[in-house]
């Protein structure tokens, strides 16, 4: 036997990939070579609420390495063969996402799968999330300090927005205040009509670069706008063609659950961080964590901030449309 | 050549279906049937089963993209195709080797990726499995992609070089390096190998 013919015989024999893993590329394959017949058609539409729970159940297997593929039923169209049919699966691109770019695109995909209908202009974009925060002395001391790990308190955060912009409510140590444009306040804000257009991450980068009346960071819409979901995977995509951002695997939730942490460095010393759920890639809060030691001088003194200090933590809890400024549900 | 798919005339050449795909794009599943096993068994010698599937995977995604550009003069798309896959595998470039360094380690009778009904009992195959995957560590990345495209994907000297996009001699030369290298590693005392 020559070197070569050792060589194939001392690896083993060739390793079979798994049924699972087959299907899960062959899909992928078709989802990219027939986009439209592998969105859903009223005969799918109609098994979608199965579709979104199983999504979350595909994607925590995945990470641990065992994928289950809904595979055992296909749909059949209308005037469809079986062997024309497709299969309904719940597959993420990626099963091991290993760079920023490969886990954006899973959060993307499991985002492009929510269920959702167009919001009326009179409806209420309903924000509602748990702010980690200093106490209430210490903030008043240092209002743009660090946590303070021991001297921290959860603070619940629920906004609502009308769609149409005309609208704002928020509650204030549990009453609701409401506020209508022009009257006590005037604010600017995005049009949804014109977010609700940005349907792919180039056209997301392209209005992100033009010209508007409101500043806007690519993250903070997400944590401030409920959108369609196909806005908010074409953002997803935007911002993994963006350059510099990392992946930290190793993240941690603010109440200690572990997350993944996708984060872009600003000021050379700070990482603004998007947290997703580790076994679902729902995007969970955001934070603001100090990545090197860092001397800041200011006229009013020099602050010295530490590698891991973090700014701010914010998990998101509710993100919904609802009727009325006060409904969670 | 292997044709796993009832669907897929052996008539048909990778380039027809690959024509096909231009007008109906579903029909690159055909091709994804004929090679799919195979990219990821290739994937998987090199990188480890989890890896492979992503590679496998991502291969047919990149190849669908590019299927304008595909040579239609070329019948057997799998030199393309081991190409893209082996671009991929480069990436995974510390895990490769990680892979080799362990399997250097491990004991002549340990499985491998569970294929221990190989290995078990064989010494001689599990001695010259921990040598060749030293010397497949130590080999540059540019000579071990030819040589195992040879000996694990079955391509001919020719067929490596259409793969890597680079010319024939040069891949002459470095199959006939790097397979000195693998005659030398097995041609190394037993001392110490078991």
């Amino acid at each position: 036997m020559d070197e070569m013919a050792i060589l194939r015989e001392a690896f083993g024999p060739e390793a079979d990939p798994s049924e699972s893993a087959r299907q899960r590329a062959r899909i992928a394959l078709l989802e990219r070579a027939t986009p439209d017949r592998m969105q859903a058609r009223p005969a799918v539409r109609r098994r979608w609420p199965l579709r979104v729970g199983l999504t979350a159940a595909v994607a925590a297997a995945a990470v641990i390495g065992v994928v289950t593929v809904e595979n055992i039923n296909t749909v059949e169209q209308p005037g469809e063969t079986r062997a024309e049919s497709r299969p309904v699966v719940a597959v993420l691109p990626y099963a091991h996402p290993a760079s920023a770019t490969e886990f954006l695109e899973n959060a993307a995909w499991t985002a492009a799968r929510k269920s959702w209908q167009t919001p009326r202009p009179d409806q209420f974009m309903y924000k509602e999330s748990q702010s980690l925060r200093n106490t209430k002395a210490l903030e008043q001391r240092a209002p743009n300090g660090p946590l303070v790990p021991g001297k921290t308190r959860v603070v619940k955060v629920q906004h609502w927005d009308r769609i149409d912009g005309q609208v704002t409510a928020r509650m204030v140590d549990g009453k609701l205040v409401v506020d209508h444009q022009g009257s006590r306040l005037s604010w600017v804000f995005v049009p949804y009509a014109d977010l609700a257009e940005l349907t792919t991450p180039e056209k997301v980068l392209a209005w992100e670069k033009a010209p508007k009346d409101v500043g806007v960071d690519l993250d903070a819409l997400l944590g401030q706008y409920v959108l369609p979901p196909a806005v908010e995977a074409a953002i997803f995509r935007a911002i993994a063609k963006g350059k510099g951002v990392r992946l930290n695997p190793d993240a941690v939730n603010i109440d200690g659950r572990p997350a993944v942490a996708l984060g872009l460095t600003i000021e050379g010393y700070l990482s603004q961080e998007l947290l997703f759920d580790k076994e679902t890639y729902t995007l969970i809060g955001e934070r603001l964590v100090a990545i090197a030691n860092h001397k800041n001088v200011g006229d009013d003194g020099t602050v010295s901030i530490r590698k891991g200090d973090v700014f701010r933590q914010v998990v998101y809890t509710a993100s919904r449309i609802v009727d009325k400024p006060g409904d969670t549900h | 050549m292997v044709v796993t798919h009832p669907d897929v005339p052996s008539t048909e050449t990778d380039a027809d279906l690959i024509q096909q795909a231009s007008r109906s794009p579903e029909r690159f599943a055909a091709l994804f049937d004929r090679h799919y096993r195979h990219i990821y068994a290739y994937a998987a010698r090199r990188l480890g089963t989890d890896l492979a599937e992503d590679v496998a995977s991502e291969t047919f995604l990149i190849a669908f993209d590019r299927r304008a550009g595909y040579d239609a003069g070329r019948p057997d798309a799998r030199p393309w195709l081991y190409g893209i896959a082996s671009n991929l595998i480069a990436r995974h470039g510390r895990a490769e080797t990680r892979r080799y360094k362990a399997l250097a380690r491990m004991r002549s009778d340990e499985p491998v990726d569970g294929h221990e009904d190989l290995v078990a009992g064989r010494i001689d195959a599990g001695v010259a499995r921990g040598r060749l995957a030293r010397a497949l560590e130590r080999l540059p990345r540019t000579e071990r992609d030819v040589l195992l495209l040879v000996a694990w994907a079955g391509l001919s000297q020719q067929e490596a070089a259409v793969a890597l996009d680079i010319p024939a001699g040069t891949a002459r030369s470095r199959l006939h390096r790097a397979r000195q290298e693998m005659r030398l590693a097995l041609g190394a005392g037993t001392e110490g190998d078991k």
